[in-house]
């Protein structure tokens, strides 16, 4: 649905609310998932931002595009989750039987489930690396849209960029699946 | 295949998972969160129009009793004094009459009367008080309103403590040949006005565990503060010849854990420890003669924080 549709309206109901999820529900929860690599804490952002959208609607402005201002909720609702007490207060391990590496599940589910080999290293770039990426290849942001989104200047947004490529292409090396950059 | 340099950005224009994790029982746990939610909000107004309508009869009635004891008793309001038993003021409406025989001095009339208003704070407080719902009613109420249609099961509550309550959840689907779910612990904690939803910690199954397959999964969660500290084992069984699961600790403390059968032949088995500050487990699983068939070792160096 056109940009355009969301511009004119005041509020959601039940049915523009289904609407929106249709279009933009994976969108949101694969974000909140690049951002704290947990399933079950994906789903619970997700039904956050989308209850923060179908209350507070009529602040949408259309200054920017639905995408975007979505992908700021989502970016702002997992870094309060990431920031809460409740997530600081509790250890969690989930180990497996026989899982003497010690990986994770969400670990393990991200080496299986990966989409491809350079998503799978990119689940393993440091978080403020993996964000600026993922929102300039994926998500098609201009730089000055990711700054708004994680409210840093440009330069730092254009900076990590050069260095989250760099980075990537050195684990994509590793694993022998590109040439040495020339 | 090896590949020119920088060529991967294609590659991540598309989804990063395989699966589609936007599932449409999540968009309809969400819708209903969000139906929830306005219901609330149209019973918040609900609420306020009654509680004036309360107020207001509730002032009439006052005052009505008043003119009537004064007229009975031959009492008036300029000689507080008098009011000693306040057996009139009892008649009036339950739970004021305490904050009514609060001692004032006679010096302050004003006080001595208390207000329609005041009597009116009193009895909601009184009522508040006492119907502070159970957090099993609170969790029930909470997950009827916002999980529907989630599917998700409430397994058992216990409390851990001073005004510290759990309740275990969890939620078993099965898919092609595999089975996906999850348990959760939610914590409750008593406050002033009532018991409060605290947190809610989730083991999720990791996703490749095939239908049939023999496994003992397990998670662990600890609750701080420290000095009250709790270690939370939980997890699932899939494995018909484990009869029964427990937890020992490092000074032999043994703990029974709790099974609930599941769907997909599984069970969900949840065990927890009291307050100490052990950080060596070990988790072992007993066959239907009691023999130790299972061991798994839970240490220190096993535990590790969520980022």
């Amino acid at each position: 649905m056109a940009d355009e549709h969301w511009r004119h309206l005041t509020g959601l109901d039940p049915h523009t609310l289904d609407q929106l999820m249709a279009e933009y529900g994976p969108t949101v929860w694969n974000y909140a998932f690049l951002i704290v690599k947990n399933r079950a804490m994906a789903d619970d952002i997700t039904q956050d931002v989308f209850l923060k959208v179908y209350r507070r609607f009529g602040e949408f402005r259309g200054e920017s595009s639905i995408k975007t201002w979505l992908l700021r909720i989502t970016r702002n609702i997992s870094m309060n989750y990431l920031r809460s007490a409740f997530f600081r207060r509790v250890l969690l391990v989930d180990r497996i039987r026989g899982g003497a590496s010690g990986a994770s599940a969400e670990e393990e589910f991200i080496d299986r489930e990966a989409a491809n080999e350079v998503w799978r290293q990119v689940f393993r770039l440091p978080a403020k690396y993996r964000e600026v990426l993922v929102l300039q290849a994926k998500y098609e942001l201009n730089v000055a849209e990711i700054a708004d989104i994680l409210d840093i200047p440009v330069g730092t947004v254009k900076s990590r960029l050069f260095a989250a490529r760099r980075r990537l292409s050195a684990m994509l090396s590793e694993e022998g699946l590109l040439h040495e950059a020339t | 295949m090896k590949r020119p340099d920088f060529d991967w950005d294609a590659d991540l224009s598309g989804e990063p998972l395989r699966r589609r994790m936007f599932t449409p029982e999540l968009a309809a746990r969400i819708r209903a969160a969000a139906e929830a939610e306005a219901f609330r909000q149209t019973g918040a107004k609900t609420a306020y129009l009654r509680r004036v309508m309360h107020f207001c009869a509730m002032t009439g009635c006052l005052a009505a009793a008043f003119l009537l004891a004064m007229h009975l008793n031959g009492l008036t309001p300029v000689n507080p004094a008098v009011r000693g038993s306040s057996g009139e003021m009892e008649a009036v409406t339950v739970g004021e009459a305490e904050s009514a025989r609060v001692s004032k001095p006679a010096a302050e009339p004003s006080a001595a009367y208390p207000s329609a208003e005041t009597s009116d704070d009193a009895a909601r407080t009184r009522l508040s008080t006492l119907n502070v719902l159970e957090p099993s009613e609170v969790w029930r109420i909470l997950f009827d309103q916002s999980y529907p249609f989630s599917g998700l099961e409430m397994l058992f509550g216990e409390s851990v403590g001073d005004g510290r309550y759990l309740m275990v959840s969890s939620k078993i689907t099965t898919k092609d040949d595999s089975l996906y779910g999850e348990v959760s612990v939610n914590l409750f904690v008593l406050k002033q006005d009532g018991w409060h939803w605290e947190s809610r910690m989730s083991y999720t199954l990791p996703g490749y565990l095939r239908f049939g397959e023999s496994r003992v999964l397990t998670g662990w969660f600890s609750l701080t503060p420290e000095e009250h500290r709790i270690d939370i084992f939980t997890g699932f069984l899939t494995d018909p010849d484990i009869a029964a699961i427990r937890v020992v600790d490092d000074q032999d403390g043994v703990y029974e854990a709790k099974l609930f059968p599941a769907s997909g032949g599984v069970k969900i088995w949840f065990a927890r420890t009291p307050e100490r500050t052990n950080r060596r487990y070990k988790v072992e699983g007993l066959d239907w003669d009691g023999n130790v068939v299972y061991v798994e070792y839970l240490n220190w160096h096993s535990m590790k924080k969520s980022e």
